[in-house]
Formats: structure tokens, sequence, C-alpha cells
């Protein structure tokens, strides 16, 4: 049975809709621009952040509920509140400072109640909360859901907004970088922090759609076993989840045309990816990275970067490689400092975080 | 094949009960129950208490049916709580409001970090997933599980993994998918699971 991917939607600093998002990119915009935030002390630093106030509530609820109805738009019939739909949600943080500061009803479980309510879902959200893998994993997870038929419909919607708390924690590791990111290249020193958004529906009928879907065929996780906070060396859990998410797939290494790569700028995960795409003889293929133009959005990331690349895929375009000037690791990836026009049907999508895990996925075109 | 839960360990504040059995350890002083495993393993200091909670738990379980498989590749851990890990959230917060925010502390404001711990432990590669649910629900991980053995996994290491202030909540369990067999066997059912929690 097949298992479709499609009414993808992105909320980022760089517009609404998953095309004005591409449109915005193929043109060279970056959403990651330097400004005044408060993290451990007030500096300028370089973010992926809306400047302006957009929601006048939490603007973690209310991306999601935007890309909700986002994807709904994009659907034939009205499916939400139905009871074989799931909503899956993936954060890593949510509202942390609101709840730390207090507010109860910050929290992700009662974001999932909110949301339940406000669109009358039938079946409780599901919330996944597992590092920068959370948007890669919850597409995995939808595409199991679907294809060994637990439900119907999966909306698969993921969030990370700025906060004070990441933005100390992720200087206070010394992981960011004070200019804006530059994945891949001699002098990446970091990476930059983005908020955003984004969605799709799985799901076993391709007729829900309003416009032409892809295929979903198989994802995997793996974890390296090595170190909480950094990845392997060698890129050990990432080249088992590329193998895993071939075997069942079941495609080959030689059957991907495009690798969307996770590639956050910090000088050990470029090279931990570059590993891995060489073991598993990936690293002649195309690649696409996108944290130059959306910075790391966290829980959203995979998702916000798995749909870019499925524009990608239905223009035959892949963008250049943003921040990238120089290229410096082990084994060098297949990019380009302008946008290249490309035939393309097979998508691998990876991603890794914190916890030593890994994710891959396959995301092709019919 | 049916599934069959092979161990279990239930953790509360009045104590922990391993297959059935109360253990003599106190869950106010993890040190000592960590002394009472007569393992060697430096890296348990530097986790958080929550870390080690699951920790001690799993390695319980663990010395039950260790000599039985290679579990690398053929296991899921599917973990969930209701609240992510607001303990250590507020631990770094704290460190933060005094301006020196600890990065310790920050990785471990990660839920799914104590599985990293576990899979460095024992070297367990396969999936994990971290899943924020409102309360313990059988059916769901019943369900969750059941799909992990669709996708093809002989094994399950499943957690209920609360901490609420100073109240504890936990409930660690492993499924066999296959011929393997543990100290107990219990029917892998929804009505199951909810004994198990109700423990």
């Amino acid at each position: 049975m097949e298992t479709y991917i499609g009414a993808e939607y992105i909320a980022s600093p760089l517009g609404f809709g998953a095309k004005n998002n591409f449109e915005a990119c193929k043109a060279g915009k970056t959403g990651i621009q330097k400004q005044l935030f408060d993290g451990i002390k007030q500096a300028q630093l370089p973010l992926a952040k809306w400047t302006d106030q957009i929601s006048s509530y939490s603007l973690f609820d209310y991306l999601l509920g935007l890309v909700l109805e986002g994807i709904q738009a994009e659907l034939t019939t009205e499916i939400l509140t139905e009871k074989d739909t799931l909503v899956i949600i993936s954060s890593t943080k949510g509202n942390i400072d609101a709840l730390c500061a207090g507010d109860q009803q910050a929290s992700l479980s009662h974001t999932a109640q909110k949301l339940q309510r406000k669109y009358n879902l039938y079946q409780q959200p599901l919330v996944l909360s597992q590092a920068c893998i959370s948007g890669t994993l919850a597409l995995i997870i939808g595409a199991d859901f679907v294809k060994n038929k637990h439900y119907k419909y999966v909306f698969v919607i993921g969030a990370d907004v700025i906060s004070k708390f990441v933005v100390s924690g992720f200087q206070c590791l010394y992981a960011l970088d004070e200019d804006v990111c530059k994945p891949f290249d001699q002098d990446r020193k970091g990476l930059n922090l983005g908020e955003g958004a984004a969605g799709v529906l799985i799901s076993a009928s391709s007729s829900i759609y309003s416009k032409k879907c892809m295929q979903i065929l198989g994802g995997a996780n793996a974890n390296d076993a090595n170190h909480i906070s950094g990845p392997s060396r060698t890129g050990e859990g990432l080249q088992l989840s590329i193998k895993w998410a071939l075997e069942r797939s079941k495609i080959t290494a030689h059957d991907v045309d495009i690798i969307n790569v996770h590639g956050t700028g910090t000088p050990y995960n470029d090279e931990m990816e570059s590993k891995a795409y060489h073991s598993q003889q990936l690293d002649k293929v195309m690649a696409l990275s996108l944290k130059g133009y959306f910075g790391h959005t966290l829980g959203a990331a995979g998702l916000i970067e798995s749909v870019i690349g499925m524009q990608a895929l239905r223009e035959e375009m892949v963008l250049s490689a943003k921040g990238l000037d120089q290229q410096c690791v082990t084994y060098p990836l297949n990019l380009s400092h302008l946008n290249r026009k490309q035939k393309m049907t097979t998508m691998l999508k990876t991603a890794a975080g914190f916890g030593g895990v890994n994710a891959a996925l396959i995301i092709q075109k019919q | 094949m049916t599934s069959q839960i092979i161990s279990y360990c239930r953790i509360k504040n009045d104590g922990v009960i391993l297959n059935d059995r109360p253990l003599p350890y106190d869950t106010s002083s993890l040190k000592q129950w960590y002394q009472g495993l007569s393992i060697h393993y430096p890296k348990f200091h530097k986790m958080d208490r929550y870390s080690q909670l699951v920790f001690l738990g799993v390695e319980e379980l663990w010395t039950q049916i260790r000599p039985a498989i290679d579990f690398e590749a053929s296991i899921s851990m599917i973990f969930a709580n209701s609240n992510s890990c607001i303990h250590t959230d507020m631990g770094f917060y704290k460190t933060l409001e005094k301006n020196r925010p600890s990065p310790s502390l920050f990785v471990y404001t990660l839920p799914n970090i104590m599985m990293g711990e576990l899979s460095i432990r024992h070297q367990w590669k396969g999936e994990q997933f971290f899943f924020i649910l409102p309360k313990f629900d059988a059916i769901f991980y019943y369900n969750y599980t059941n799909l992990q053995f669709e996708i093809g996994k002989k094994f399950a290491l499943v957690g209920w993994v609360e901490q609420t202030g100073q109240q504890l909540d936990l409930l660690l369990y492993f499924i066999s998918n296959s011929s393997v067999t543990g100290p107990i066997s219990i029917a892998h059912t929804i009505e199951e699971l909810n004994k198990l929690y109700t423990i």
C-alpha cells in the first residue's frame, strides 16, 4: 500500500506558505538577521526571528494552528474532526519561557489539549519531543501509522520559537556563531537559531490532496550510543539510520537523487555528516543545505526542510548552499553556490541531535 | 507470535518493585541504590536525577534478561510522560536567573537524553521515541508498541517516566515479541498494562 505526503505548509520569518518560502530562498533571501536579543546578556545576535509581533497570544500555539489550517486548505475534504485522523505535534521546548515563568497552561500537553478543543479534533494530538530530529521523526511515525493502518490521515505539524531559555542554553554551550552561519564552510563556527513552523498531511489516499502529492517511502532512527551532547565522530548513528531507511524503502543509495542535509554549521556536526554520507556512497549526490535560510528551527527543522525539499522536487531546482564560501569537510558534499536546475525524483532527508539521535527519511515524487 | 512482558520495574516514592518483589531501596537515596547494584559506571554521577532513576530501573530490568540476546538493533525504546523534563528545566532556569546558565544542566533539558544515556550504557542503537501524553495511557502504549513489532522490531523497552515536584511515578518494562523469555511472563494487553501501572 502506498503512503502519500502533501498539502505542505510553512510559516517562517521568510513568509507564509510553502511556495512563498521556496520563492524567497530561490531569490537568495534569508530569514536570519542580526538583532538585539536578551540571552545570557543583551547582545546583537543573528537569529531567524520575526521582528514584528505576529500573535498577541503564544506565538508557538498560534503557529501550530496556522499550519493546521494551512494544510487543511490544500485538501479536497474537511478531515480534521474525523475519527481516523491524528495530529502529531513536534517540538523541542514549546512555550518554555512562559512555562518557567510559572504559566502551567504553557506545557506541551496543554498546547495539545488546546489545539484539540479549538479544532474539535476527535483524537487527542500526539506530542513528540526528541531534540533536533523531532520533525523528521514525526514524519516517520506518521508514515508508519498510515502504512500499518492505525490512522487514515495524519497531520504532522511542528514548531519551535526563539526563547531566552534556548538561546542562553546554546550560548553557554558555545554552539552559536556570532555571525550568519556557514554550514560546511571552512570558517563555520556554529549554528544560528531560528523560529518557525511547518506541516504536511500523510495519508493512504492520494485523492484527498488538491495538488499532486508525493510518496513517503520509509524512514528510520538510530542512536550513536556514544555521547549525549556531541555527535559520534564517525557518524555511526546517522549511517545506521540511512542504511535502515533505504532498506525499508526498498531502494539503494544509487536511487537517491538529492540529500536534504541537517548541516547546522557547527564544526563537529557537518564533519560527522560528511563521513556518514561517504560511508553510504552518497557523497556525490546533490545536496540541499538549508540552515543558511531558516537558521536551526530545532523541532520544526525536519518539517520546514522536508517541505522546502518537496518544492525542490516539484520545481526540479536545487537551491544554493547559503552561507557556503569554501567547503571544508573530510568528504566534500555536492553543494553549489548557485541554484541548479536538475531532474530528480527521490530525496533523502536526514537529521541529528542531542542524545545521540539520528533520523533518515525517503520522499519520492510520483 | 503473541508478545509478552518479560520484566518490569515500578518506581514510586514509597519504594521500588521489580517483577512483583519489593527492592530494599529508598528512592530518596539513589546513591544507595547505585551502590547496591555493584557496578562501576562513573557517568552515572554526572546524570541529572531523572536520568539516574531511569538508569537504575533499567539496570535492574536488564540484569534479569541480559544473556538472552543481542538487542543492539532489534529493540525500540518508547518513553513518555506528561511534563517533558520540567524539573530540569526549572533547575536550568534558576541558573539562568542568576546569570550563570549551566551547560551541563541545559543538555538534560531535552526529555530524550535519558534514552541516550541508556543507549550509551547498553549500546542499544535501535529506534527510540519520547512522547508527551496528558497521563499514563495503556491504550497508546499498547498500540504504539505493536506498531514497532509490525515494522519488524523484536523487543521494546517501554517507560512512563514522570517526576512532578517530589512525586515519582515510573513504570519501566521489557516486551518480547520473540521466543526470548524473561523472569516473568505477562500477556501484553491493555488490561495487564493498567494493572502494572496501578501497582
